[in-house]
């Protein structure tokens, strides 16, 4: 008996050793600089511009994502500036100006940062689950969103969002989305 | 078998105790917070339509109270950018997304106020202020705020495009 005991004693320490070993060697193993990475879509400006444009438009205004305490945070001309010097407003001669690359590079990190890993799995897909991602689904209505449902699976908009995720980017559905929010043709005031 | 002797007393204590603890932790301090950041009256301003030019209105008249005159849009709109005088008599055009119209006008302090009675928008909506040859047009659409102050600060920056104005300094040539 006490020849397995003994014998038990050895295994559990083994068993012990190797994994401390492995802690040790996997804790090692990382470096001090390591980062998560995200399989974002581009943020190039010729892929990202239109869409960044889109987004400060529709959902970038002072009350609602032009707001530094919102999760999604969204820059340019139509709400909140990335530069402190710079007012909101595109129109030169009233003292705005044009949405930046630089806003545009912003939003895009807000945007892709909101959930790395479940951005990788869609872009990893080629988009084919963009609902997959919560901006998508409160934009199209599907979770809970204050904004209210402002998309349609396939109208201009979500075509815009939706071929960026994809990697290829639908400039003209992006175009045409600056169309939105639509008011009554009979009723505009403008 | 005894009846059982229950004095209410305790149970009734306990009772509000438990109900006081819970209204209390209902208690929106963020909210709370907001009220008090916006002061007292001015001196010889007491509450009422002439009350704040300037504030966000539904801060208080919004449905977290504390007013119980609930606005669903409301603020107040200058003479000349950059200047401090109200504008009176300013007609206030806002289009919801569904094509309704809600026409308010300024009073002596500049402010006017929709309250929840009178309308109920659908947004986002347009808005578009106007007096005599003067006219001005909201660049973006409001998303959610109802408070004009929300977005136009008194004091420009990043964030706010300032005041709502009828008028462009002489400096920069009228409207």
């Amino acid at each position: 008996m006490s020849g397995c005991r003994r014998l038990l004693a050895c295994a559990v320490a083994l068993g012990a050793a190797l994994v401390s070993a492995g802690v040790v060697s996997s804790c090692s193993a990382v470096p001090a600089d390591a980062r998560i990475g995200i399989d974002a879509p581009s943020g190039s400006e010729a892929e990202f511009g239109g869409v960044g444009d889109y987004l400060v438009h529709r959902c970038g205004s002072l009350d609602c994502h032009g707001q530094m305490s919102r999760n999604l945070r969204v820059f340019g001309c139509e709400g909140m500036r990335l530069d402190p010097k710079a007012r909101p407003g595109c129109a030169l001669p009233l003292g705005g100006s044009v949405t930046t690359p630089a806003e545009h590079t912003a939003t895009y990190r807000s945007l892709v940062g909101l959930e790395p890993t479940v951005m990788s799995q869609v872009v990893d897909d080629h988009g084919a689950h963009p609902e997959l991602l919560t901006f998508v689904r409160k934009a199209r209505g599907l979770e809970a969103h204050k904004g209210g449902t402002l998309i349609t699976p396939g109208d201009d908009q979500d075509v815009c969002i939706t071929s960026w995720l994809a990697g290829q980017t639908d400039l003209t559905a992006c175009g045409a989305a600056i169309g939105y929010p639509m008011f009554p043709q009979d009723a505009s005031l403008e | 078998m005894p009846a059982r002797s229950m004095s209410g007393g305790p149970w009734i204590a306990a009772s509000v105790l438990a109900a006081g603890l819970v209204l209390a932790g209902c208690v929106d301090e963020t909210h709370e917070l907001q009220v008090q950041a916006l002061g007292s009256e001015a001196p010889g301003v007491s509450p009422g339509p002439l009350h704040r030019p300037g504030q966000p209105c539904l801060t208080c008249h919004g449905e977290a109270g504390p007013s119980s005159h609930t606005f669903v849009m409301a603020g107040t709109v200058f003479a000349v950018e950059g200047e401090s005088a109200p504008a009176d008599g300013v007609q206030v055009v806002i289009e919801d997304s569904v094509g309704s119209y809600f026409t308010a006008t300024t009073n002596q302090a500049g402010n006017f106020y929709i309250t929840t009675d009178q309308w109920s928008p659908t947004l986002p909506a347009l808005v578009q202020i106007a007096k005599g040859q003067s006219s001005e047009q909201m660049g973006t659409h409001i998303g959610r705020a109802g408070s004009c102050a929300d977005c136009h600060t008194l004091t420009p920056g990043p964030t706010s495009a300032g005041p709502v104005f009828l008028a462009r300094g002489a400096m920069e040539g009228g409207p």
